[in-house]
């Protein structure tokens, strides 16, 4: 039997002592686990263009969201929120923000306060095709120069440099009993060492309400942290109220071995780990403290990936069951596996596998472990699988309908 | 050199009051437990079997809480998933 497993945090806090943890000190106070040259797509109009620009700069990393025009205000601020958010966010080391018009460029450098260096280009403005892309190309050249001036390197830092993005996908029996566990174990560690952790996807908490009860000593986070769940409740029985299940679990958690939502929630909720939940965050909100927060967003992990990015989390612990491609291009994703058939295909898209841990070869102290070595190796530089493919995608929720 | 002889299939029960158990290989073909206990053959990896007869209207306990209702009776050893829980 497999059901009496000990779990020795002293050994696993003194292991993680034992790491160390380099990254880029931001101004802000914030750490980077990257030093990315972007290139920024403010709007649909542009991402095509920097996809090109970027291709001139093999050390650049391409951000675009086919963000549309004509939006009402919430959703307007929303694309503001999310340009903000990635100027300034710890992975970010230089920022070439390309507008369709000049005004909007004007705008955003007059309004963007980044430490970084930034650089902005309006298609509108350049003497055709060819000429913009040659001219984002340049600009590209001059950050990176004068990222070199200003000498941005590894610092050695502590764990509290560790702002985690949780999250799971695929879920199926192996994430609930195996990684989202060990996820959980791995989120309360860094809690205790000073970091912080975010967790999103609001729907699979539907069920497993009572948590809160225990884990939210703030009156005013808990009713928000239920409220979210109730709105996204509702919302799920107007729109799909036969189907329910239909829904989520989805028909691949089904497949899976899963069967009601309560278990489902019960699965997820683990890589939460056992502290309190600090804050309730809307989408995209930075977190103003360490410590465990919920953040409000739909359940599509692109989306909530996105969500959490913008929160400022610099690195990503993703429960993979069946085959999820998921990840976020500007905030590394490690995406664990305890699925033995998962493992089988898969294994390219995969950063640890715990499926050791179904096998009785691993016990559930192995399997942190195995986590952690994997977590430092990819804060300190090492590419993560989704990274090494360039995978995931930068996803804002849809708020109301377009003008 | 020890060699095991697989006459079960593995499995995983989370608390002493489950009432299903996880099965955690992908050995369909077997019928039962690696503790003894018949169970149905080719319930897939991932997937629950009862642990003890369950009636209709009763809980189904995983993580040592209710995840869900029996819609039908369940026999001992049975597959409990969408076709018998809800």
């Amino acid at each position: 039997m497999y059901m009496s497993i000990t779990v020795s945090s002293t050994d696993l806090f003194d292991f993680a002592n034992s790491l160390e943890w380099r990254g880029y000190c931001r101004s802000d106070g914030r750490v980077g686990i990257r030093n990315h040259r972007i290139v920024l797509s403010t709007v649909a109009l542009t991402d095509r263009l920097a996809a090109a620009i970027a291709a001139t700069d093999k050390d650049s990393l391409c951000i675009a969201g086919a963000f549309s025009r004509g939006l009402q205000k919430s959703d307007e601020a929303m694309v503001e929120r999310f340009i903000r958010s990635v100027l300034t966010h710890p992975n970010v080391g230089a920022a070439l923000v390309l507008t369709h018009d000049r005004a909007s460029a004007e705008r955003l450098a007059r309004e963007i306060d980044a430490a970084i260096p930034i650089e902005y280009l309006a298609f509108m403005q350049c003497a055709g095709r060819a000429q913009a892309v040659a001219e984002g190309g340049e600009k590209l050249q001059m950050l990176a120069s004068q990222q070199n001036k200003l000498e941005q390197r590894r610092t050695k830092v502590g764990q509290s440099a560790i702002a985690l993005a949780l999250e799971c996908g695929g879920s199926d029996v192996s994430s609930s009993i195996c990684s989202n566990p060990v996820i959980g174990d791995i989120c309360d560690l860094t809690i205790s060492a000073g970091g912080l952790a975010v967790v999103s996807e609001t729907a699979e908490f539907i069920g497993a309400e009572t948590i809160f009860e225990d884990r939210c000593p703030d009156a005013a986070t808990r009713r928000a942290v239920l409220d979210f769940i109730g709105y996204r409740a509702r919302l799920m029985e107007q729109d799909n109220g036969k189907d329910y299940r239909g829904t989520n679990p989805t028909q691949e958690n089904i497949d899976g071995g899963l069967t009601t939502l309560i278990e489902k929630s019960m699965g997820a909720v683990s890589k939460t780990g056992t502290t309190d939940f600090v804050s309730a965050l809307e989408f995209g909100i930075p977190p103003c403290a360490p410590g465990l927060h919920f953040m409000d967003t739909p359940f599509f992990s692109p989306v909530s990936l996105t969500g959490m990015m913008m929160a400022g989390c610099n690195l990503g612990l993703f429960a993979m069951g069946v085959f999820n491609p998921s990840g976020n291009p500007l905030c590394p994703i490690i995406k664990i596996c305890g699925n033995p058939q998962t493992l089988r295909c898969w294994r390219d898209d995969i950063d640890v596998e715990l499926d050791g841990y179904f096998t009785g070869e691993i016990d559930r102290g192995g399997a942190q472990r195995a986590v952690l070595t994997r977590m430092n190796a990819v804060f300190n530089g090492a590419e993560t699988a989704s990274e090494k493919v360039g995978e995931g995608q930068f996803m804002l929720p849809r708020l109301k309908d377009a003008l | 050199m020890q060699l095991e002889t697989r006459l079960g299939r593995r499995f995983l029960v989370l608390d002493p009051a489950d009432n299903v158990a996880t099965l955690i290989d992908e050995d369909a073909g077997l019928a039962c437990l690696s503790d003894g206990m018949a169970i149905a053959d080719k319930v897939p990896f991932g997937h629950k079997v009862s642990v003890r007869p369950i009636a209709v209207g009763e809980a189904i306990v995983k993580y040592g809480i209710k995840i869900g209702v029996a819609t039908h009776a369940i026999e001992q050893g049975e597959h409990v998933h969408v076709h018998n829980c809800e």
